[in-house]
C-alpha cells in the first residue's frame, strides 16, 4: 500500500505576513525613487554675459499679450502657433526664439507658449518680461 | 548545591518580523505622501521633461506675489539675503501658481540670476487629455 503524505493543514500566517509587508516595502522604496518632478529645464544667461547679437533673420519673435500672441508682429491663434513655429523652424533650426511678454500676462499662458515653442523644435530661447527688463538678445540693424 | 538556571528556548519568532515590517511600511507610507504638499497650483503641460535632479531648493512662488523658500515663508524683497548660502551648482526647483502674473515670476529668475543660480527647474504638472 502507497502512504501519501500530507501537508499540514495549518497555514503559517505570521510567515506569510511578513513575506507580504517585506514586498510591499520594497516596492515602495523602488516606487519613491522614480518619484521625480517635471518642467521646463533651464539656464539662465550667466551674469556678466554680453547679449547675443543677432540678424532680424536669425531669430523669431513671439509677443505675448493678456489676449494676443504675435509672431513676428502677426497675430497667431494659440492653436496655430505650433503649426506656424514648425514651419518656420524647418527652413532654419537654429532660429533664435525670442518671447517678449507683457507683465500682466499669467504664468501659465508663458509656459504654454514655451512649451510649445519647445515642442515645435525651439532650442534657445530669450524671455522678455516687460519694457525695461535687460535685453538679453539685440538684433543688428535696430536701435 | 547547584543553582539551575532557567534556559530560555531559542525559536525564533515570525510574528515579530511582521510587526516590525509592518511598522517600516507605515513609516514609508507616511513619508513618501506626506511632505509635498504645495500651496501653489502648478500649471499643466503635456509634454514633459523628467527633471533628474534632487530638490536642494524649493521655491514656491504664491498667487498673491509671497515667496516660500525651502518651507520657510517670506516675501520677494528679502529673497536675496536668503539666496545667498547657496553656491552656483545647486538646481533650483521654481514652484509657481498658474495664475500668479509673470513680471513677479520674471522679477524672482532675476534675482537667483544675480544670486549666481543659474539652474533652474520650472515644475509643472502633466495634463490628463481631457483637460482643456
Amino acid at each position: 500500500m502507497i502512504k501519501v503524505s500530507r501537508a499540514s493543514n495549518k497555514m503559517n500566517i505570521a510567515g506569510s505576513m511578513t513575506d507580504i509587508s517585506f514586498l510591499l516595502i520594497i516596492f515602495f522604496l523602488v516606487s519613491a525613487m522614480f518619484i521625480a518632478d517635471n518642467g521646463l529645464i533651464l539656464r539662465l544667461p550667466d551674469k556678466q554675459s554680453r547679449p547675443m547679437e543677432l540678424y532680424p533673420d536669425q531669430v523669431i519673435i513671439i509677443r505675448i499679450e493678456k489676449d494676443e500672441i504675435l509672431v513676428n508682429s502677426a497675430a497667431v491663434e494659440h492653436s496655430m502657433l505650433e503649426k506656424e513655429l514648425e514651419r518656420k523652424l524647418s527652413f532654419r533650426n537654429d532660429l533664435v526664439v525670442i518671447i517678449e511678454v507683457s507683465g500682466d500676462v499669467p504664468y501659465e499662458k508663458v509656459m504654454s507658449v514655451l512649451e510649445t515653442a519647445k515642442k515645435a523644435g525651439g532650442n534657445t530661447f530669450s524671455i522678455k518680461c516687460g519694457e525695461d527688463s535687460p535685453v538679453p538678445v539685440k538684433i543688428k540693424g535696430e536701435s | 548545591m547547584k543553582i539551575q538556571v532557567n534556559k530560555k528556548t531559542k525559536t525564533f519568532a515570525p510574528a515579530a518580523m511582521a510587526d516590525i515590517a509592518f511598522l517600516l511600511l507605515i513609516f514609508l507610507i507616511l513619508t513618501v505622501t506626506a511632505g509635498d504638499e504645495l500651496e501653489v497650483e502648478l500649471p499643466g503641460f503635456r509634454y514633459l521633461e523628467k527633471t533628474g535632479f534632487e530638490i536642494t531648493l524649493a521655491l514656491e512662488i504664491l498667487k498673491n506675489g509671497k515667496v516660500i523658500l525651502n518651507g520657510e515663508p517670506s516675501e520677494i524683497e528679502s529673497l536675496d539675503s536668503m539666496l545667498v548660502k547657496y553656491d552656483e551648482g545647486t538646481a533650483v526647483h521654481v514652484f509657481a501658481d498658474r495664475g500668479v502674473r509673470y513680471s513677479t515670476v520674471d522679477q524672482v529668475l532675476n534675482i537667483l540670476r544675480d544670486n549666481e543660480l543659474y539652474r533652474i527647474i520650472l515644475v509643472a504638472e502633466k495634463y490628463s487629455d481631457e483637460q482643456d
